[in-house]
């Protein structure tokens, strides 16, 4: 069970850090926060970082460095115009996925 | 207590670089660039700063950096995530990059193949300029050997390919390896064989437009620019003239170009300028070179200005002061690109410099 959750967990962190951006930019320390107040997705930054990282190489997201008070400059992720079609497809189908397995689920505890 | 409030920032710091080149090791043996190995160990510095202020203010201490570093995922951890989220996913832009095996680095053989077909062209050009026909009393001359006709037909082609070839390989490899998240290097071989063939032409259309400026046979009787520069002194009307102007202009274009070009091709796609870690010392500097170059720039015009007013031989002395300060300023100006007027420098001056050579007559 813990192995299958684990998975499930993974596949869904990239949908989950470029929803958590889809409102505005923010850097990787915030969008960890962001998604750890979501409960059950149990997201730690060795998951979220390399996902960043790769994003931002595949042009899905653009970098902005800024001064930060507490210590080195942040660096804040912003979805470039590619990240938003590829969000837009990604939660499309994972309402589509989300309703075919409700339905069979459902369907096998009728 | 107190003792460990003393505790040197350095150990604290010492922790925190252990910890990252740890983490930068790990990602590094699963294949990632450096750019976005950068990128994760930038983000993970910043949330143990972040944490460690918020532990313990400005003056953390060796137990404060234990406690955050253990509530964080130890290094190894990003071995498997990166295993598991660098696949799946991809662009269609990408698939070369799946296409590759899993395993050691190695370099790229696009690269390669584009090196080693660039010096066919050299050998045909080598070949063409060195045929001779020796002609023996009434004999005709014979004709081409058979050997000659395989040379036709094979290095002939294959060497007029060449500046295309190269060309299109370089651009095609340098896009493979960076696309390959570290799978492939070879970069500056890349590099190489994509500007090599377009710098020649360059450098050929440099010295065209110098041989066309100066004077370099007989001294002509005409009008213009050119017969007044006859006049001028050593560095204008010494045989060496051209070769100098040719070569100084042809390093500086040509070191200018290969190195924006490099910056691009190794600044990571998503990546930043570290801009906020200048130091105000830096900017100034680049501040004043930027207005230095402005300076030398308009001195430039105002000098070539005057020439022309003035007419006769001063208007060919004026015009290579002219030249001189806009070469000058626009090496001062790329040096300081990043400020605003550098920026303006840099490209008024180029923009005069070409635009000069073009109205000589």
């Amino acid at each position: 069970m813990r192995t299958w959750v684990a998975q499930l967990r993974k596949g869904l962190v990239e949908l989950c850090v470029m929803g958590v951006l889809r409102d505005g930019e923010a850097y990787g320390y915030e969008i960890l926060q962001r998604m750890g107040k979501a409960e059950g997705l149990a997201i730690t930054e060795s998951t979220v970082y390399p996902i960043l990282a790769r994003l931002a190489n595949d042009g899905l997201l653009t970098v902005r460095q800024a001064p930060s008070p507490e210590g080195p400059p942040r660096r804040y992720y912003r979805l470039t115009p590619l990240g938003r079609t590829r969000l837009r497809e990604m939660a499309a189908y994972w309402k589509d996925i989300c309703a075919a397995v409700n339905n069979l689920v459902e369907g096998d505890s009728k | 207590m107190n003792d460990e409030m003393k505790e040197p920032a350095g150990e604290v710091r010492r922790q925190i670089d252990a910890y990252l080149d740890a983490i930068d090791r790990v990602l590094s043996a699963s294949g990632m660039t450096r750019g976005e190995r950068r990128n994760v160990t930038d983000d993970v510095e910043t949330q143990i700063q972040e944490m460690l202020a918020a532990r313990a203010g400005e003056l953390p201490t060796v137990a404060d950096i234990e406690a955050v570093l253990s509530s964080l995922d130890p290094p190894e951890a990003y071995a498997s995530v990166r295993a598991e989220t660098s696949e799946p996913q991809r662009t269609t832009a990408d698939v070369s990059s799946t296409a590759l095996p899993l395993g050691p680095p190695r370099f790229s053989r696009t690269a390669i193949v584009g090196a080693l077909w660039a010096p066919v062209f050299l050998m045909c050009f080598f070949l063409m300029f060195h045929a001779r026909q020796v002609r023996l009393a009434d004999v005709p001359p014979p004709g081409p050997a058979w050997w000659q006709y395989l040379l036709m037909c094979t290095l002939l082609p294959l060497g007029l390919a060449a500046p295309f070839v190269t060309t299109i390989l370089g651009i095609i490899s340098i896009s493979q390896i960076r696309r390959s998240a570290g799978r492939l290097y070879g970069l500056g071989l890349a590099l190489f064989d994509a500007l090599l063939f377009p710098l020649l032409a360059l450098d050929g259309l440099i010295w065209k437009r110098w041989l066309a400026a100066l004077p370099h046979s007989a001294p002509a009787a005409t009008e213009g620019v050119r017969s007044h520069v006859i006049a001028a002194p050593w560095f204008v009307a010494s045989p060496f003239a051209i070769p100098f102007w040719t070569i100084l202009s042809c390093v500086i274009v040509d070191g200018i170009i290969i190195y924006w070009a490099w910056r691009a091709v190794t600044a990571p796609p998503g990546g930043c300028q570290p801009e906020a870690e200048e130091t105000q010392a830096a900017i100034q500097t680049r501040a004043g070179l930027a207005k230095i170059a402005l300076g030398v720039c308009c001195l430039g015009g105002l000098l070539l200005a005057a020439g022309l007013v003035a007419g006769g031989d001063a208007t060919g002395m004026a015009y290579l002061l002219f030249v001189a300060c806009q070469i000058a300023a626009f090496v001062l100006g790329v040096m300081s690109w990043k400020d605003s007027l550098g920026k303006a420098a840099g490209v008024v001056s180029a923009v005069l410099v070409v635009g000069s050579l073009f109205l000589i007559p």
